[in-house]
C-alpha cells in the first residue's frame, strides 16, 4: 500500500532523514518508533506531503505521490493526524467532524447559495455520517462543545474522528495516545483495531507509549537519527540489542511492560 | 549625456533611498525585538518634519540645535507612546497590535493636524548649498550632507548596540526576554528604549526629508507603504536588509520616474515588491528556509 | 446561528429604520450610506473574520465597482442593471488577483502588505488611466438607476433600494457562512495544515473568499456611485479601507450582523456627535482602540448577554491588559 524508497530529507545541511526505506502492506497496523528527534514526525511530514523530500520516492497504492500537495494525498486516501493537536479550536466537536467529509461533497458556490436540493441532501447525509462517527468514537454527547474546551485525550480522539470522515484507506497517526493513561490508550487501541477489522483501514502510527505499541502493532520500524535501524515483528524488536542500546544507552534488556 | 543622467538619477535615488532605509530600519527593529508591526512608525517621521519646520522657520533656531531638540523630543515621544499605550497591547495578538497602531497613527495625525494646521510648508535647505561634480553629474551638497548624517546615525546605532552595556542588554532582551529578565535586565526598559530609538530614527529621517519634500501632514502616509515594502522585501526583522531594500526602493523610484513614467512609478515599485516576495518570501537579503 | 432568529431581528431593525427615516432627510441619507458601507463590510467579515485573511484594501474594490458603473453608464450608455453583473465580474476578477500573492505570503505582515499595496496600485491605475477614468478629476453626473419609468432619484427610494441589496447580500453571506463551506473558511483561519490533511484545497477556497469579499465591495461601489454622483480616486484609497475594517472591528469582525452593526454605528455616531472631519477620525481611532482592548469580538458580542456576563467579560479583559507580564511576544 505504501512504499517509501531511498528517502532523504536535508534541512540546511542537516540530514533529518537518511535513505529511509519503508513498506507497509494493506490492512497492516504498523508502528514507527524511535527516540525523540529521530525523525519520525519528519518522515510522516514527507510521506503526507507537508515536506518535499530532498531525495527518494514515495508510492501510495502503486502511484507516485512524491512532491504532491498534502490535500491531494489526502484525497487519494492517506489522511494524517498531528503531534500537536491540530483541531479547529473555535468550532464545535460536531463541526470539526463535518469538515472531514467536505472534500467528498465539495459543493459549488452556487449550490451553497441557492441551497439546491442535491446540496441539502448531501449536507443531511454528512450530518448523519458525523453522528455515526461520533458515536463510534464515543464523542457524541460532547458534540456541541467547542473543540478547545475538550479534555486533551478527547481532543486526540476527535482528530481521529475527523480523519475518519474522509473515508480514508490509510491513516497516519502521530502520537495518538500521547498524554493518555492506560485506560484511555486501551480504548484507542481497540478503536484502531476496529478500524482495521471493520473498515479495512491500514494504519501507520508514531508512538512512545511502549505498551500501546507492542500490544497493537503488527510490524515495527525503528528510527534513530534519521536512519532505519531495525524493522520487524514487535517481539524481534524487543530483543534487538541495537534498539535497546539506542533507547537506554546501556547493555540492559528492555523492560517493555511500562 | 545618458550616463551622466543615469548617475544623476541614481544619486537622487540613493538619497531618498537612505531615508527610506532609515525609516524601514526603525520599523524592522520593532518587529525584530517585539514581533510587532508598528504602523504608527511613520508618525515619528511626520513629527520630525513638523518640528524641523517649527524650530528652523518658526523659532529661527540654528539647524544643529533643532536637530538635537528633535532627537530629544522624539526620544521622549517614543518612550511615552510605549509607556502610556503600547505596552498594554504587547501581549495581545499581533493582529490586534497592528490594528491598534494603525488607529493610533490616525489619531496622532489628526491631533497634529489640529495643532499645525493643514497647509503644506516649506523648510529651507540648511544642509549646505551648491553642487559637486562627480562623474560628470551634478550632486547637490545637500544630498551629500544628508547621506553623511544618515551614515553617522547608523554608525552611532551600531556602536550603541555593539559596544554599550545597555545596547547589549537590549539585544539580549529581544532574543529572549524571559532569560534576559532572569539575568537582571529590565526588559520593560529595553522595550521603551526600542520605541524611543526607533522614534528618533524616524524623527531624523523626517528632519532630513523636510527640505526635500516639504512638510505635509500626509508625509507619513505616503512614505508608509514604501517603507513597509522596503522593510518586508529586505527581510522583515532583518535590519541591514531594511536598509539595503530602502536604498533599492529609492533607486527604483528615481530611475522609474526618469526612464519610464512618473505616474506609474509607484505601481512599478509595489508590483516589483510583491513580485520579489512571491519568489522569495523571506526577503532578498535573507537565506532561504527549507520547508514545504 | 440559525437563520430564523436572525430574520426576526432583522425585521425589527428594518422596521425601526423605516420609521426613523420618515422623520428626517438627513437620517435617510446616513442610513443609506450605512447600508452601502455595510455591504462592503460584509466582505471584510467574510475574508478577514471567517477566513482570517487581513484585508486592508477593500475600498479598492468599492472603487472598481463604482468606476465600472460610472464608465459603463457615462461612456457607453449602459443601464445600471446591466452594469451590476459586469461590475461583479470585474471586481471578482481583481479579488482573485489580490488573493494569489496571499497564497504564498501568509501571515500578518505579508497580508497587510499585499492588500495595502494592491489597493494602492488600483488607486494609481485609476489616477493614471485618465482617458478611461477621468484621472484625478474623477467622474461626474452618474445617473440613478431606473426601472421602467421610475427613477430612484429620491432619497427614500434610493434608501429602499440599498436596503434591498443589503438584505440580499446578507442572506447570501449567511447561507455561505452557515454551510459546510463556511466551516472550510473558518478552518483556513484556524489551521490550514489541518484542512489540507483532510483533503481540502485551501488555496482554492482562500481565493474564493477573496473573490466573495471583492464582489461585495464592488456591489457597495455600484450603489455608491449614483448615490454620491461624483467619484474620484481619492475616495477609494487607504483611508476608507481602514474605515471599513474599523467598522468590522467595532461591530464584530467575526459576525455578519456585527459587521452591519459596525457600519451603522460608525456612520451615524460621528454625525450624531456633530463632529467635524478631523475629530471624526480621532473618534474612529479611539473607538477601534477601545474595542480592540476591551471587546475584541465587537459590539455584537454583547448581544444576548446579561449585565453580569458583560461585567465579567470586561473585567477579565482589563485584568489581562493590566498584567503586562514579560513574556515572549514573538
Amino acid at each position: 500500500m505504501l512504499e517509501v524508497t531511498g528517502l532523504t530529507m536535508t534541512f540546511g545541511g542537516l540530514d533529518a532523514l537518511k535513505n529511509v526505506y519503508l513498506t507497509i502492506n494493506p490492512r497492516e497496523i504498523h508502528g514507527l518508533i524511535g527516540p525523540n528527534g529521530s525523525g519520525k514526525t519528519t518522515l510522516i511530514n514527507v510521506i503526507t506531503g507537508f515536506y518535499n523530500p530532498t531525495k527518494g520516492d514515495i508510492k501510495f497504492k502503486d502511484a507516485d505521490i512524491t512532491g504532491s500537495a498534502p490535500y491531494n494525498i489526502a484525497k487519494k486516501g492517506m489522511v494524517r493526524t498531528f503531534q500537536n493537536i491540530n483541531l479547529f479550536a473555535e468550532m464545535t466537536v460536531f463541526d470539526n467532524t463535518i469538515t472531514g467529509h467536505f472534500f467528498r461533497v465539495s459543493p459549488s458556490l452556487p449550490s451553497v447559495i441557492f441551497r439546491t436540493l442535491p446540496y441539502r441532501q448531501k449536507e443531511i447525509r454528512t450530518h448523519e455520517l458525523a453522528k455515526d462517527v461520533l458515536n463510534f468514537v464515543g464523542l457524541y454527547d460532547d458534540r456541541e462543545l467547542k473543540a478547545r474546551n475538550l479534555p486533551y485525550g478527547k481532543q486526540r480522539v476527535l482528530e481521529i474522528a475527523r480523519a475518519l470522515m474522509t473515508f480514508p484507506e490509510f491513516l497516519v497517526l502521530d502520537e495518538p495516545v500521547a498524554g493518555m493513561n492506560d485506560q484511555e490508550s486501551d480504548k484507542v487501541s481497540e478503536l484502531i483495531r476496529k478500524l482495521r477489522d471493520e473498515r479495512n483501514i491500514t494504519v501507520l502510527l508514531i508512538e512512545h507509549h511502549m505498551r500501546f505499541v507492542m500490544n497493537l502493532c503488527e510490524k515495527l520500524t525503528v528510527l534513530n537519527a534519521g536512519a532505519v535501524i531495525a524493522r520487524g515483528l514487535p517481539r524481534e524488536i524487543q530483543n534487538n540489542q541495537e534498539v535497546i542500546d539506542v533507547y537506554l544507552g546501556t547493555g540492559r534488556k528492555k523492560n517493555v511492560e511500562n | 549625456m545618458n550616463l551622466i543622467y543615469f548617475v544623476q538619477q541614481s544619486f537622487n535615488g540613493l538619497t531618498t533611498g537612505i531615508i527610506y532605509g532609515l525609516i524601514a530600519l526603525g520599523f524592522s527593529m520593532v518587529y525584530q525585538s517585539l514581533g510587532c508591526l508598528n504602523f504608527s512608525h511613520t508618525v515619528s517621521v511626520m513629527i520630525g518634519a513638523l518640528l524641523s519646520y517649527t524650530f528652523i522657520v518658526g523659532f529661527s533656531l540654528h539647524v544643529g540645535i533643532s536637530f538635537l531638540l528633535i532627537v530629544v523630543l522624539l526620544c521622549i515621544y517614543g518612550w511615552a507612546v510605549n509607556h502610556f499605550f503600547f505596552r498594554y497591547f504587547l501581549n495581545m495578538s499581533k493582529l490586534i497590535f497592528m490594528l491598534v497602531s494603525i488607529s493610533l497613527a490616525g489619531v496622532l495625525q489628526q491631533v497634529a493636524l489640529i495643532f499645525w494646521g493643514p497647509e503644506a510648508r516649506a523648510v529651507p535647505n540648511m544642509l549646505g548649498s551648491g553642487t559637486i561634480q562627480f562623474m560628470g553629474a551634478l550632486i547637490p551638497v545637500q544630498n551629500l550632507v544628508l547621506f553623511g548624517v544618515s551614515l553617522l546615525t547608523l554608525f552611532a546605532l551600531l556602536l550603541f548596540f555593539n559596544r554599550t552595556k545597555f545596547g547589549l542588554s537590549m539585544r539580549i532582551a529581544s532574543e529572549d526576554p524571559e532569560a534576559a529578565s532572569l539575568m537582571g535586565v529590565n526588559v520593560e526598559k529595553t522595550r521603551s528604549a526600542t520605541f524611543a530609538i526607533t522614534a528618533v530614527l524616524g524623527g531624523i529621517a523626517g528632519f532630513l526629508v523636510a527640505p526635500l519634500y516639504g512638510v505635509t501632514l500626509n508625509l507619513g502616509q505616503s512614505l508608509a507603504l514604501k517603507m513597509f515594502v522596503a522593510a518586508v522585501v529586505g527581510g522583515i526583522g532583518f535590519l541591514p536588509g531594511a536598509l539595503g531594500a530602502g536604498l533599492l526602493v529609492g533607486l527604483l523610484e528615481s530611475l522609474s520616474s526618469a526612464y519610464i513614467s512618473s505616474g506609474w512609478r509607484d505601481v512599478i515599485i509595489f508590483a516589483a515588491g510583491i513580485g520579489v516576495l512571491a519568489v522569495r518570501p523571506m526577503g532578498i537579503f535573507r537565506k532561504a528556509v527549507t520547508k514545504h | 446561528m440559525k437563520t430564523k432568529s436572525s430574520g426576526l431581528l432583522i425585521c425589527i431593525v428594518l422596521a425601526v429604520l423605516v420609521i426613523a427615516i420618515s422623520f428626517d432627510r438627513y437620517i435617510t441619507f446616513l442610513a443609506t450610506l450605512s447600508a452601502i458601507n455595510a455591504i462592503a463590510v460584509l466582505g471584510i467579515v467574510v475574508i478577514s473574520g471567517y477566513t482570517g485573511q487581513l484585508n486592508l484594501g477593500q475600498s479598492a474594490f468599492v472603487g472598481i465597482g463604482a468606476y465600472t458603473v460610472a464608465i459603463m453608464g457615462l461612456k457607453y450608455g449602459f443601464s445600471f442593471w446591466v452594469a451590476i453583473p459586469v461590475a461583479a465580474g470585474v471586481t471578482g476578477f481583481f479579488g482573485i488577483l489580490m488573493g494569489i500573492p496571499a497564497l504564498k505570503l501568509k501571515g500578518g505582515p505579508y497580508l497587510a502588505l499585499v492588500t495595502q499595496t494592491f489597493g494602492e496600485i488600483i488607486y494609481l491605475a485609476i489616477m493614471n488611466l485618465e482617458d478611461f477614468t477621468g484621472g484625478p478629476f474623477g467622474m461626474l453626473g452618474i445617473e440613478y438607476p431606473k426601472i421602467g419609468s421610475f427613477t430612484f432619484s429620491g432619497l427614500k427610494s434610493y434608501f429602499y433600494l440599498c436596503i434591498v441589496f443589503l438584505v440580499i447580500c446578507y442572506f447570501v453571506c449567511r447561507r455561505i457562512v452557515d454551510s459546510s463551506l463556511g466551516l472550510v473558511f473558518t478552518g483556513i483561519r484556524e489551521s490550514e495544515d489541518a484542512e489540507q490533511s483532510i483533503g481540502i484545497n485551501t488555496m482554492y477556497y482562500k481565493i474564493m473568499a477573496f473573490a466573495i469579499a471583492a464582489v461585495l465591495g464592488g456591489i457597495a461601489g455600484i450603489l455608491y456611485a449614483p448615490f454620491i454622483g461624483y467619484i474620484s480616486p481619492d475616495q477609494f484609497r487607504w483611508s476608507p479601507s481602514l474605515l471599513l475594517v474599523s467598522m468590522a472591528i467595532v461591530g464584530g469582525i467575526n459576525s455578519l450582523r456585527g459587521g452591519i452593526l459596525g457600519a451603522f454605528v460608525l456612520t451615524f455616531l460621528p454625525e450624531m456627535l456633530r463632529l467635524t472631519d478631523q475629530y471624526r477620525l480621532i473618534l474612529y481611532g479611539l473607538l477601534v482602540i477601545a474595542m480592540l482592548a476591551l471587546l475584541p469580538d465587537g459590539l455584537i458580542s454583547l448581544y444576548g448577554k446579561s449585565w453580569s456576563e458583560v461585567r465579567n467579560m470586561l473585567s477579565t479583559r482589563i485584568r489581562a491588559l493590566r498584567s503586562r507580564k514579560i513574556t515572549q511576544t514573538r
